[in-house]
């Protein structure tokens, strides 16, 4: 009986390290846009506006910091109109949202917000498409 | 010892043959506890411990009820089935029924015990009207706008709202835009963003007129650009804006009508077996 006690107490004693003084973080978790430099599709019109957009994360954004308020960024935005429409409509699209950015007002009643604190406004809302609209209301956090 | 350990056993094994939380009427009221207390999924697994012989149609019904509320809706329908036409609960079975079947979209099943003479037929129709709505299909239910009461008042004031959406003009928002930059936005509701396109159109027509009048070529050539791109892209982006405003309105039409059902619990008549 002894020896079991021993043996069941050495065996549960499994936290072996020394508690110590931690240095707990309180920073709130941050996401940057994830910059994707690769290129997805071989079409002309995506390959040009893949480019601009590639030389402007690494030239200028990238230095000037993660600041678009909305997610996609404006720059991502613009590559996934292209993506998901054509060059033309795209670049619409593009000066459409670029008007949006430029809008600081009534944001918070306006869109849902994405998980690392953005407002959310997918290209495929704008892409004309009523099937592709999957309307979210606003203040909703999308996951 | 031998002797010992052979009454010990019996012993034990007579206790617990009589254990009395495993008798029948305790393990019901056990169940109807868990059930007060909305703990369905372990209510249902108690009732269904239950010999056949004790389940009656009350139990069946309370067992369908809690497979209905944790959403377990196969298992659900087929206690509610099992409900015989001469039990007090039968009508109101068949309403939990067509809630099921409403909240699956499943039209046809629900068509099906509409078309059962024996169901309470109005409530049913309720949820059919219901779910044609949801689904846009308002044509379909005009043969049903002569039904009178209270809950069929509001399902028709939804019906007119779905016929007549306060939806805004595609084309109306475009020309608008093309008119005045920024005027569709505004028509579409989009008030800030409208003064936005205004300004920013505005800002940079001047900019490129003012440097092509001071022969500034390259950037009037270039404010040029931008401001027609401000200015087709908000063309553009009014004709989007009139499109996701009409698809707002829907959803909030659909929130609408199941903030009613939810509240009139989709017809469904609720007992209070926990008083």
């Amino acid at each position: 009986m002894f020896s079991f006690l021993i043996v069941a107490s050495s065996v549960a004693q499994t936290d072996w390290q020394r508690w110590e003084k931690s240095e707990p973080n309180y920073q709130k978790e941050h996401s940057f846009s994830q910059r994707d430099y690769s290129y997805s599709d071989n079409s002309f019109s995506y390959i040009v506006s893949k480019t601009l957009i590639n030389a402007y994360w690494f030239l200028i954004s990238d230095v000037d910091g993660d600041n678009c308020p909305f997610h996609p960024s404006c720059s991502s935005f613009f590559v996934q109109s292209v993506e998901e429409t054509n060059l033309l409509q795209g670049t619409l699209m593009f000066f459409d949202r670029f008007t949006r950015d430029s809008n600081p007002v009534g944001r918070e009643e306006h869109y849902p917000v994405y998980k690392n604190y953005r407002f959310y406004d997918p290209p495929t809302l704008y892409a004309l498409d009523k099937n592709k609209i999957n309307f979210i209301p606003p203040k909703r956090v999308i996951e | 010892m031998i002797k010992f350990l052979i009454s010990l056993f019996v012993s034990i094994s007579v206790f617990s043959q009589s254990n009395p939380l495993k008798q029948p009427q305790n393990i019901k009221l056990f169940a109807d506890y868990l059930f007060c207390e909305k703990d369905y999924l372990r209510a249902a697994e108690e009732y269904l411990s239950l010999d056949e012989s004790y389940l009656s149609d009350t139990i069946i019904y309370k067992i369908a009820k809690c497979f209905s509320v944790i959403g377990e809706f196969e298992k659900s329908l087929y206690y509610f089935k099992n409900i015989p036409s001469s039990s007090f609960f039968f009508h109101n079975s068949k309403r939990e029924i067509g809630k099921i079947y409403y909240l699956k979209e499943d039209e046809a099943s629900l068509e099906h015990i509409i078309a059962d003479k024996n169901n309470s037929i109005n409530d049913l129709l309720k949820l059919k009207f219901a779910l044609k709505l949801s689904k846009n299909q308002a044509a379909d239910i005009e043969n049903l706008l002569s039904y009178d009461d209270e809950d069929f008042t509001t399902l028709k004031k939804f019906y007119y709202q779905r016929k007549n959406p306060d939806y805004k003009s595609e084309l109306t928002a475009g020309i608008l835009s093309a008119i005045i930059p920024g005027s569709g936005k505004i028509y579409t509701e989009e008030h800030s963003d409208g003064v936005t396109a205004f300004i920013l159109t505005g800002i940079f027509s001047y900019l490129a007129y003012d440097n092509l009048k001071h022969e500034h070529k390259f950037r009037g050539y270039l404010f040029t650009g931008i401001a027609a791109g401000f200015y087709l892209g908000n063309i553009y982006g009014s004709v989007a804006s009139a499109q996701i405003f009409n698809a707002k309105v829907d959803f909030n039409f659909l929130e609408s009508l199941s903030e009613f059902l939810t509240n009139r619990n989709y017809f469904v008549k609720e007992y209070e077996f926990c008083k």
